[in-house]
Parts: structure tokens; C-alpha cells; sequence
């Protein structure tokens, strides 16, 4: 790589941004149908219940309506959604395309009306009425796994949908061995995505071709055209979906959901384009929720604060169904394999449940279970800190990995880093603020620090992707591209950015390969019948999996263009170098030939190629990245300032080391750790999906699901360290997430560092006004706090 | 077209000045503002996030203020004037703001953006040189769930600085 | 989330507005702001057969100081909020304006739309309670003035006939040595009150509080006087018991309610807390004076 341009770790400004800044982008509901329909769904107002009939005619008689249908109208035409895997102790069900006997969540749908207009077609679902027999709803994972419990499904006994039991090293000599015991129980909240474009899917069928053809606000174009095809009963060749620009995803966006399918079908039944726009209150209600966790942790120490073996005890609250494609195991699965982190813990043993209960179902949103484990371990190392005295930091020395490649008890190896330059580097950045109370205005508000250290694993590989699974092993990616005869590059890849930039990131990969210009190369997405079958952007896998991939592209073709070019200038391939939009003889820059010329030459000249040269210039790679994935790693500290008279948090500092690997774009990585971090405030101050025990969703709104907003955020410090992926093409490690599975725990142990003088030590999320001041006022009467 | 026209549905005519052309149309008179810039005229850079006035993604300028469309009626705009994000610089030629937004990375979806822009071009107008807590005062109805917010901060308080002549 | 459907009435002036209400009044729904309105219609909480859309009535949209203080039922929150006369007259107003949602927000909304709305969790009534303003109610037939407290009956529940519209309102000048604050605990910036305090009092020349009046709101079903809280302070130098005392009859005399981001309990414990600090920034208010009242 030596005299190219440094493009690859570039702060870049984006090539999307103009299209977005002058409202060019084009979202699905952006995308010009031709008399299309609009379709509103009559949902569920019961969390469990048999529904023994549904009324429609008013519906059917209402002004501007074309169809309405239930589950019979559907049952010929669309098989249920069935989030397989192959694990033996998961119970898999199906997902009705719409409700048919049973109801099993508050806003699951039931009838799909199609009118003129959404408004008309929210005038008939006004219209329909459903009898309910109600039956007792399960809402928490002990209420589902009780004797005599209700059951959600009949092929979910017990309401398990997934247990995991596994152990590995010695657990029982080190409990045997420690000199400490130490028990934690930590709980964290149903919360969720909430990306600000809601779903949407479109879709049109044309009778000749026999083609459907959906366009849908989603992270995983092929993935979905393929569940499509299945439940439509259609050849996967027959069915084309396009994701456009999509407003944020976050993970729930990367499953399909039983209205897609409705959609769909109902495209093919009337023979004219139909679209469905979610609302917000159907995105709260119905789309993928995430985080709700209940964690029992046993840890045994050593007298000096050394981890000698961990017992994780997980129950996951997975709602009414597994989502297809990652099933109810994912969530659970996760939490329960990161738990050890980034420390030395050899001796580990888990029991895992991922419970089914009338509540919407859970999908991996952005960190997935890493977070809540990131939670788990983090405030083990702080309560182990203060048992025995020790600083939060001098824990997690004393139990850092102090070498790589480092095998976990979770066959996880992490791969490169260094955790000891991090965690100094975040203490010297932390001490230079002021704790000490003389800054405060007032004798109720108090300051804490805290801190929280993870990796992120990311870009799972295929062996480990396997061990899942599921239904499609989704560990590889490709990346086809081509050189135009003008010599501009078109690269067409199998992830989907909703945010993340890869028009530029991808760019910036193969330009650098290349010796171009970013505005050279043009990165295109999201189509199933443009570009090469990929799994779509979701678990941190893009740079790593599309911009492996590219590489391996992009090495092919510049082979090429070395080749071609040393037979333009009778030169020896070898003695070339491509650097700004030429192929010029190293040491002699007069004799060159341009990028472009390479290009006439070998796609329009052909009769002037040496017999070996084929004509054309492109090149279609495939990367599979090694197992088990990479592991970037994230080291945050924050210092809050609690006023416990009225319990209000306020982030005084946010600090995060980083490392990542190679970078593509600092901009653009600090750009995600922002935007995780916000999640992750809003986790823990904000965000909570309220069921009363009814199982209605009580914070249906955003006036009562609350997002952080500019106020809330505090200004976050980055500094980034690179100990490349020795594993990847490219050295890159995925970091999206990253963000999102730091933050919760950092706050949490600053508010309760702040708290400490009165004996608190939060393990439980959300941290609400509300609990901050009956945690003072309890200690003061010495009851305990309840949520 | 969202809705037919043979229907019992109320509809009203109303002249109205979008970004700078005067257009007349007939439209049902729940038709909300946001339906109609999106889908009556096109200008789907107008954005719907909620629908009940809290994300702030449907913000356009209604008289030159800053308004949330969602929370408008089409009939309301009859007489006055609308601008949407359609109407601020182009893809090759950025507005000052688009230019500040784009150079610190206040954006990422882009789903918020034109939203964002608009509101901080009306901060700018009524408070030239605001501090970071102003900003994040004012802009704090934007919602955004990307970026974290700080680098849109940098922006405007760039866009402030340096850029100046907002107009 | 679409409006059902309704019939639409634009007013074309005031005369033609009231006529509006007289004929349609009960079957009616006014829209100025639209700020409250329009999430309920999209929400599908209210839907009205009739929307009598009053926005474009300019007779309401003026602030007049020629004799005593009126300002238009359509004058827009932020230019209320950033009204020189209003700053410097009647400080309490812009005040409380700046805890009304956001600036955008403040850009669409009247005051006489949040009065009218008579949400318990909102400032604007509290204020008014406080200040002992008065509204100028009209119907076609007949014009009244009703007193801000007697005029908030419950949640969302006013004594406007359905036939009337509140036109102006009539605010007081602040008087020399008077005082006021405002104080709100809310999850986020602009978000909803769960509990807030106005305090509006006058120091003595030796310092002792009068004219004392004490409004809490987002506890129950309508912002209102604490009266019995006002008489422990009225008269009194406030010291340490003083104000003991105070925050033990506010405790005695306010009710809350629950809903899903607090209890009544935390409510009126963090009433209790915001009371001190609002009784202390009235004060120091009132002190200031009026030159060196920060604007």
C-alpha cells in the first residue's frame, strides 16, 4: 500500500449527505407508486385472548375500501412466519400473517383493510369488531415459567422457547477456592429502536412477468425477498425487494414481521401496488422491542479481586414470538456468551432461558445481549471494587486479558488490543475533572464517576453463526465491481447502510485500492436485482464482511489494471503503481497511462490486448470473515451530577477510549459511538415500554416513550486507539454497537457512585427520578427500594 | 394521489405560495399539511416521524416560522406561504447550513435532516450568535436518533460562526 | 395515525367566528394553534364533527399597552415569550413560556389556545391563576370578563360556553417590589409538568412577604391557589420555620396522581422541594427591582 493515498482512515465528509440535506433522499414512502393503495390493520386490543369472530361488513361498506381480509381471506395464499432453529432445546412456532383463533400480544394484527387513502382506510378499521374470549396474559418471565401457566403456544411448553445450559473450566474448584462469594441481580427494561422512520412496505405484482416486487424500510433486502418467497409460495428469482434510504434501523429492521407479508399478498390478490405505512403507536407497539433481561450473577473472587469463576443465571423476556430470522435464542444466547468481557475468567457456567410472554416480540436491537452483559459484568467488578476496597479501575486491571489471541470459556477468542494503555488512558482522562463537592451550588446534589469496559463482538463468522442455528447461516458477503469503460467504478455490495455511510466508507476502500478518488467510485445497495446476494447490514458486519469483500474485489481488478497497463507502457507490472487516477512507472512520472485509459482499453479495445487479457474490467469477490468475528473493544466513563432532592441526572462528562482496529472513517466511527451512546442514556434515564397488567402498552406514544433529546446528551470525548484485526481482510474490527453496550453500565455506576454515601448500588435500569429519590429517602428510613 | 375525488369528504380550495410558487389546489380538509406537501406536491423531503407534534421531523416554515406540519390542516395554508427543505439549497449548491452539517457530520439516516436544518436556520434568525445550551434549547423538539446529537451542535454553532448570511 | 372525518369552518373575522359558534357551538372544536388539537384528531382522541378554525383572526394577535395590559387570545407563544412589554411588565409570562414545550413549538401555539386547552400539567392556567388575570369572553350575543380563577373548573374543562370563544386577556402590571417565579420538574426539557409551583408575592420595605399567592400545578385536575399555604407565608419574615411550616401545610393541602413516569408521592415530595427554591427566586425577584430586572 505503500505511495497511495491515505484514504482508509480518512475523516471523509460523506457523499450521501447532500442527496439528505436537501430532502433528496428517497425512503420507501418516498418512492412513486402509481395508484397505489394504502393499507391500515385492525390490531389487537387483548394481550392473550381467543378471537372466535371478526366483523368486517361495516368495514368492507365504508367509503373509498377495496378489500378487506383476515386470516381466512389470507389462508390459501400465505403460509405463517416460522423463525427456525436448529438447536434441540429450541421450541420453534409459527407467526400468523394474521391472527387467526388466538391473539397472543397487544397489537398483534388481526385484519388488514386496503382503501384509496390511509385515512379511509383507518375509517373502516374503525369499523371492525372482534370478539374477544380474554384469557389470562404471562407479562413477566417468572408469571410464564410458573406450574399451570397460561400457555402462549401449544408448541412452547412451559413458555420456554430456548434454555441453554453449559459450562466450561473448573466452576466448582474456583467457588471452592474463592475468598469471596459474590451474588448480583440485575434487571433491565423493555425498551426498544424506535428509529424515527417507522416501517414501511410497499409492494406490486405484475401478472405477466409473475414478479413481485416490494419496497420495504429494511436492513436485509435479500433475507426478506426470501422469506417472502417462502410463506408466498413464490421461486426466490420470482421476487425483488428494494430498501431504499431507510431512516435508521437499529436491528429491529433486520427481520420481517408478519405485516410485510400481508402486503404482499395483498399486491398479488388486486393486482395494483399496495403500500403500508407504519404509525408511530404501531411502531411502538409491534416492532421489535429489546433489553428486557433478568440476570442472577455468582461470582467467585480471590482475595485480591481476581475473578476465579462466574455462575450467570439469564432469563430473557422474549414477548410472544421467536422473529424471524434470528429466533428467540439470539437475545439470551448472547447476553449469556459475553458475559465474561474483556477479563481473564476461565471457569464459567450459564443457564439461559428466553421466555415467550404476551408481549411483542423481541429482535436484536443495536448491541443485542452484549449489552445487558456488558451491564452484568461491569457492575460485578464494581461491587467487587467496593467490598474489597479497591478502585473501580484497579479491579479491572487486576482482571484484564493480558494477551491475544485470547480463548473465553465461551469459544469466543478475542483478538488483538490493549486493555492495559486503555484503561490508562481513560483514568488519566477521568482524574482531570473535579469531583469534590466545593463546585456544587447546592447541598442536595452529588457527583459520581463511573466507568464500563466491553468488547463488542461483531461480524460473527460462520462456524459461530452456525452454532446458532438458524435458518440461513448469514457469514459471508460480496462485493462485485466494475470499472466502467469511462473508468468510473461501480461497486455493488450485499449489506445495506441505513446510516452508517457506506457510500462513502466503501468508497473510500476501493478508491484507496485503486489509486482514485472517493467521488470515483459509486456504492450501490439494497436492490436484490442489482446487487450480489448479501445478509444486509445488522450485528456490526458491514466493514468487516462488504469491506473484506471489496478489498478482495478491488486487488482482483487493480491485478488486472497492472497487467493491462504494463502492456500499454511495455513496462513490467511490478514497476507500476496506481496512484491519483493513473498507472504511472514507479520513479518515472512522465510515463503513465490513466485510469481511464486502462479502462477504454480493456472493455472497448480488445483487439489490442495480449491473447492472455480478457476483455472487461471487474471483479466478483466473496469474504467470509474468520470465526469467531472480531472483537473491538470500548472503555466509557462518565461523571454525573444527581440533584436527590428531585432525583435529576446530569452527564457532566462522557469520555470513551476506543479501538476499533483500522479505521475507514473516524468521522463516521464516532459518528455510531455518539448515536449508541444517546440509546444507551435513553435506556437508562428515559426509555421504558410500560405494560399495565393487562398487557396493554401503556408509553404507546412518544409523549410518554421518551428519546433522549439535545438536552439530554452530554459532549463525549473519543480517543481512539487501532490494534488492527490480525484475522480480517483489512484489519477491521465492526463497532457499531459499541455505543449502545458501553453506556448503560457507565451511567448507571456513576449515579451510583454518586449515590454511594447512601448506601446505594443501582443493578437495574431505568434509573428514573423517581427511583433516585426513594433510594435517598429509603436510606434515610433504611427500607428498600422497589421499582 | 391520496385521496379520490368523487367522495363525500369536505374539500376546500386553497392558494397557497410553496417555496416560492403560487399553486392552487382543491384538497379534503383533514387532509393534514404533511399529506399534503408530501404527496399532493411530491416534496417528500418533508418527513413524518410521529405524527402528534413531539419528533419535530415534519418541522417546514409556515410564514416564515418554523411549524410542524403534521399538526397543521392543508386548509390552514391557505393565503400563506410554505417552505420546505426543497426549498434550501440544492445538492450542488448547499445552503451555509447544509454546507456546516454536512462538513461535522450532523447527520447520519438523514431522516431528521431537513427537519434539523430548517429549525437551525430559524435559531439563527432569531438568535445570531447562541451559545451551545441555546442551541440545544431550541433545537431540543428535534428529535434524532442517529448521531447523538453533538455534531449537529458543532454544525450550527459552526454555521453561526463562520458562515454567517443565512437569510 | 389520520383525523377521522370532520367538517371544516374557516372564520373569516371575529364576528364571523362567534356566528360560527353560535350556530355549530356543541357539535364544534375550535383550532387556533393547532398545538393541542390536532395530536388528539391524529391520535383519534377527539373527533369532532365540526372544526372551527379561528387562526386567521387578526383582531386577536395584538399586545396592548395603552391603558392597562391586553393581549390577543391569538397571540403566539413566542412572541409573548420575546415581547418587550411583556418582559418588562409582566416578566412572569415569558417566564413561564420558556417551560412551554419548544421554540418551534411556541412558533404555532396562542396563549389563548393552552388557556382554553386547560390541561392541568400546563403552565399558561397556572400563571394566570397566579396573577389574578382576567379573560374577555365573547359570544355573539355577549361579551364577559371572567376572573383566571374561577375560570379553570377541571381537566380540559373550562366555563366557556360551547357558543364562546376567549378573546383577550387581561394581564396585571407588575407592581414595585412584587416578585414571581416559576418552577417545573419535567421528565425532559419541554416535556410535560409532573409537578410545578408559581409563586407571585410583593416584599415589604422590611422584607416581610405579602400579597402572597401560590398556585401548584400537574397534581391533580386543575391548577389552583394554595390558599392555606399563602396564609402561613402571608405577613411572615420567611425564615427556617416559616417555611417548615409552609412545606407542611403544602403537603397537607396538595393532592397528586399516578400515572406511568411518577406516583403522587414523588409528585408532592418534589413539589415540596421546588416550593424552597421557587419562594427563594420570587424573593430574591422581588428585591431585584425593576432597574436592574434581568431581561
Amino acid at each position: 500500500m505503500t505511495g497511495r493515498s491515505s484514504l482508509v482512515g480518512a475523516r471523509i465528509q460523506r457523499r450521501e449527505d447532500p442527496a439528505f440535506l436537501t430532502g433528496s433522499g428517497q425512503y420507501t414512502d418516498d418512492v412513486p407508486l402509481k395508484d397505489v393503495v394504502h393499507v391500515a390493520f385492525f390490531r389487537s386490543s387483548e394481550a392473550h385472548a381467543l378471537i372466535p369472530s371478526v366483523s368486517v361488513d361495516a368495514a368492507v361498506a365504508t367509503e373509498g375500501v377495496l378489500r378487506v381480509v383476515t386470516a381466512e381471506d389470507l389462508a390459501g395464499v400465505a403460509r405463517p412466519l416460522r423463525a427456525r432453529c436448529s438447536m434441540p432445546t429450541y421450541n420453534e412456532c409459527d407467526q400468523p400473517i394474521l391472527a387467526a383463533e388466538k391473539v397472543r400480544y397487544v397489537g398483534e394484527p388481526i385484519a388488514a383493510v386496503v382503501a384509496s387513502s390511509r385515512y379511509e382506510a383507518e375509517d373502516a378499521v374503525d369499523e371492525i369488531i372482534a370478539e374477544y374470549v380474554r384469557l389470562d396474559p404471562v407479562l413477566n418471565v417468572d408469571d410464564a415459567m410458573a406450574d399451570g401457566a397460561p400457555q402462549v403456544h401449544d408448541d412452547v411448553p412451559g413458555n420456554v422457547f430456548f434454555s441453554l445450559h453449559e459450562s466450561a473450566g473448573d466452576v466448582v474448584g474456583a467457588f471452592r477456592a474463592a475468598a469471596h462469594v459474590i451474588e448480583l441481580e440485575l434487571e433491565s427494561q423493555r425498551y426498544c429502536a424506535a428509529a424515527l422512520e417507522a416501517r414501511v412496505t410497499a409492494a406490486t405484482y405484475d401478472h405477466g412477468s409473475a414478479q413481485l416486487t416490494v419496497w420495504a424500510s429494511s436492513q436485509v433486502p435479500h433475507l426478506m425477498r426470501f422469506a417472502l418467497a417462502q410463506t408466498l409460495g413464490l421461486a426466490e428469482s420470482q421476487v425483488r425487494v428494494v430498501s431504499p434510504d431507510v431512516g435508521g434501523g437499529f436491528g429491529a429492521k433486520c427481520c420481517v414481521y408478519p405485516e410485510d407479508v400481508v402486503v404482499a399478498a395483498l399486491a398479488m390478490t388486486l393486482g395494483r401496488p399496495v403500500k403500508w405505512v407504519s404509525d408511530r403507536r404501531e411502531d411502538l407497539l409491534t416492532t421489535g422491542h429489546g433489553r428486557e433481561q433478568r440476570h442472577r450473577i455468582r461470582a467467585a473472587v480471590a482475595e485480591d479481586g481476581r475473578v476465579l469463576g462466574l455462575k450467570a443465571e439469564i432469563f430473557c423476556n422474549n414477548g410472544a414470538y421467536g422473529p424471524w430470522l434470528h429466533t428467540a435464542a439470539l437475545d439470551a444466547v448472547q447476553a449469556s456468551e459475553n458475559i465474561p468481557g474483556l477479563y481473564d475468567i476461565q471457569a464459567y457456567e450459564r443457564l439461559v432461558y428466553s421466555v415467550a410472554t404476551n408481549k411483542a416480540m423481541m429482535v436484536p436491537y443495536r448491541g443485542v445481549g452484549r449489552v445487558s452483559a456488558c451491564f452484568s459484568i461491569e457492575r460485578l467488578m464494581d461491587k467487587i471494587a467496593r467490598e474489597l476496597g479497591l478502585s473501580p479501575f484497579e479491579v479491572r486491571r487486576r482482571n484484564l486479558v493480558k494477551s491475544f489471541p485470547h480463548q473465553t470459556p465461551t469459544h469466543l477468542r478475542l483478538d488483538s488490543g490493549d486493555y492495559f494503555k486503555a484503561i490508562d488512558l481513560l483514568e488519566s482522562e477521568l482524574r482531570q475533572f473535579p469531583l469534590d463537592g466545593n463546585e456544587t451550588e447546592s447541598e442536595s446534589v452529588f457527583r459520581g464517576v463511573g466507568i464500563a469496559c466491553g468488547v463488542e463482538h461483531a461480524a460473527h463468522g460462520p462456524k459461530e453463526m452456525g452454532r446458532a442455528g438458524l435458518e440461513i447461516t448469514m457469514a459471508h458477503e460480496t462485493a462485485a465491481l466494475r470499472v466502467e469503460p469511462d473508468g468510473s467504478v461501480r461497486l455493488a455490495v450485499g449489506t445495506h447502510s441505513h446510516g452508517q455511510g457506506h457510500k462513502t466508507t466503501f468508497a473510500q476502500i476501493a478508491a484507496e485500492e485503486l489509486g482514485l478518488a472517493v467521488e470515483d467510485v459509486d456504492v450501490v445497495y439494497g436492490d436484490t436485482a442489482i446487487v450480489p446476494y448479501g445478509m444486509g447490514t445488522w450485528a456490526s458486519r458491514s466493514t468487516v464482511y462488504a469491506g473484506g469483500a471489496t478489498i478482495l474485489a478491488a486487488e482482483d481488478v487493480r491485478n488486472k489494471v497492472l497487467k493491462v497497463a504494463a502492456h500499454m507502457l511495455e513496462a513490467d507490472p511490478s514497476d507500476l503503481e496506481l496512484v491519483d487516477r493513473k498507472v504511472v512507472v514507479r520513479g518515472s512520472p512522465s510515463s503513465f497511462v490513466t485510469f481511464a485509459d486502462v479502462a477504454r482499453r480493456a472493455c472497448h479495445e480488445p483487439h489490442l490486448l495480449p491473447d492472455d487479457i480478457e476483455p472487461g474490467l471487474h471483479a466478483t469477490r466473496l469474504y467470509r470473515a474468520p470465526d469467531p468475528g472480531t472483537f473491538a473493544m470500548a472503555m466509557h466513563g462518565a461523571i454525573v451530577e444527581v440533584d436527590v432532592a428531585i432525583g435529576a441526572v446530569k452527564i457532566l462528562r462522557y469520555v470513551v477510549v476506543e479501538d476499533c482496529g483500522r479505521m475507514v472513517n473516524p468521522l463516521i466511527v464516532e459518528g455510531q459511538i455518539q448515536g449508541g451512546i444517546a440509546q444507551g442514556i435513553g435506556g437508562v434515564l428515559l426509555e421504558h415500554l410500560v405494560y399495565d397488567d393487562l398487557g396493554q402498552l401503556v408509553s404507546g406514544t412518544f409523549m410518554d416513550y421518551l428519546l433522549p433529546s439535545f438536552t439530554d446528551m452530554p459532549r463525549v470525548d473519543i480517543i481512539h486507539m487501532e490494534s488492527p484485526s490480525p484475522n480480517t481482510v483489512g484489519g477491521f474490527k465492526g463497532m457499531g454497537e459499541g455505543g449502545a453496550i458501553n453506556a448503560p453500565a457507565t451511567i448507571v455506576a456513576a449515579i451510583g457512585d454518586a449515590l454511594a454515601s447512601f448506601g446505594s448500588f443501582p443493578t437495574c435500569t431505568p434509573l428514573t427520578p423517581e427511583w433516585i429519590v426513594r433510594e435517598v429517602t429509603s436510606a434515610a428510613t433504611g427500607s428498600t427500594n422497589h421499582q | 394521489m391520496t385521496t379520490p375525488r368523487e367522495s363525500s369528504q369536505q374539500e376546500t380550495n386553497i392558494t397557497t405560495t410553496v417555496n416560492g410558487e403560487q399553486r392552487s389546489w382543491s384538497v379534503p380538509v383533514r387532509l393534514t399539511l404533511a399529506d399534503f406537501l408530501r404527496h399532493e406536491l411530491g416534496l417528500t423531503g418533508v418527513h413524518l416521524g410521529c405524527e402528534h407534534g413531539v419528533c419535530g421531523a415534519c418541522t417546514v416554515w409556515v410564514d416564515g416560522r418554523p411549524a410542524r406540519s403534521c399538526l397543521m390542516l392543508a386548509p390552514q395554508i391557505d393565503g400563506r406561504a410554505v417552505t420546505t427543505i426543497e426549498g434550501i439549497g440544492a445538492p450542488t449548491e448547499l445552503h451555509p447550513m447544509q454546507e456546516a452539517f454536512r462538513e461535522c457530520h450532523g447527520l447520519q439516516c438523514g431522516y431528521c435532516t431537513p427537519a434539523m436544518v430548517l429549525t437551525a436556520i430559524s435559531l439563527l434568525r432569531e438568535v445570531p450568535n447562541p451559545s451551545e445550551e441555546e442551541v440545544r434549547e431550541y433545537m431540543s423538539g428535534n428529535i434524532c436518533r442517529c448521531t447523538g446529537y453533538n455534531f449537529i451542535v458543532d454544525a450550527i454553532l459552526r454555521a453561526a460562526a463562520e458562515k454567517g448570511g443565512l437569510g | 395515525m389520520k383525523p377521522a372525518n370532520f367538517n371544516y369552518k374557516r372564520a373569516t373575522d371575529l364576528k364571523d367566528a362567534l356566528a360560527l359558534l353560535a350556530e355549530f357551538g356543541p357539535r364544534a372544536r375550535v383550532l387556533a394553534g393547532g398545538q393541542s388539537l390536532m395530536p388528539m384528531l391524529n391520535l383519534r382522541l377527539a373527533q369532532p364533527e365540526i372544526i372551527v378554525d379561528i387562526a386567521g383572526l387578526t383582531e386577536l394577535q395584538g399586545i396592548d399597552h395603552t391603558s392597562d395590559l391586553r393581549v390577543g387570545a391569538l397571540v403566539k407563544q413566542r412572541d409573548a415569550e420575546l415581547s418587550p412589554t411583556l418582559i418588562s411588565v409582566c416578566p412572569l409570562v415569558p417566564r413561564a413560556l420558556r417551560y412551554v414545550g419548544h421554540p418551534p413549538i411556541r412558533h404555532q401555539g396562542t396563549l389563548g389556545g393552552s388557556i382554553a386547552h386547560a390541561d392541568p400539567s400546563a403552565e399558561l392556567p397556572a400563571i394566570m391563576i397566579a396573577m389574578d388575570a382576567e379573560f374577555v369572553i365573547a359570544s355573539a350575543t355577549n361579551q364577559r370578563i371572567v376572573p383566571a380563577t374561577e375560570f379553570f373548573v377541571s381537566a380540559f374543562t373550562t366555563t366557556l360556553r360551547p357558543d364562546e370563544l376567549l378573546v383577550q386577556i387581561i394581564l396585571p402590571i407588575e407592581k414595585p417590589r412584587q416578585g414571581s417565579a416559576i418552577l417545573e420538574i419535567s421528565r425532559r426539557s419541554g416535556d410535560f409538568a409532573q409537578a410545578g409551583i408559581v409563586i407571585v408575592l410583593c416584599a415589604s420595605s422590611d422584607g416581610a412577604l405579602e400579597d402572597v399567592r401560590l398556585v401548584g400545578f400537574a397534581l391533580g385536575s386543575t391548577a389552583r391557589r394554595l390558599r392555606q399555604v399563602e396564609a402561613t407565608l402571608e405577613g411572615t419574615m420567611p425564615d427556617e420555620s416559616s417555611v417548615a411550616r409552609a412545606r407542611e401545610m403544602l403537603d397537607a393541602e396538595v393532592g397528586a396522581t399516578d400515572d406511568i413516569h411518577a406516583t403522587a408521592g414523588y409528585r408532592r415530595h418534589v413539589l415540596g422541594v421546588i416550593f424552597e427554591r421557587a419562594l427563594t427566586a420570587a424573593r430574591a425577584d422581588s428585591m431585584t427591582g425593576r432597574n436592574g430586572r434581568q431581561r
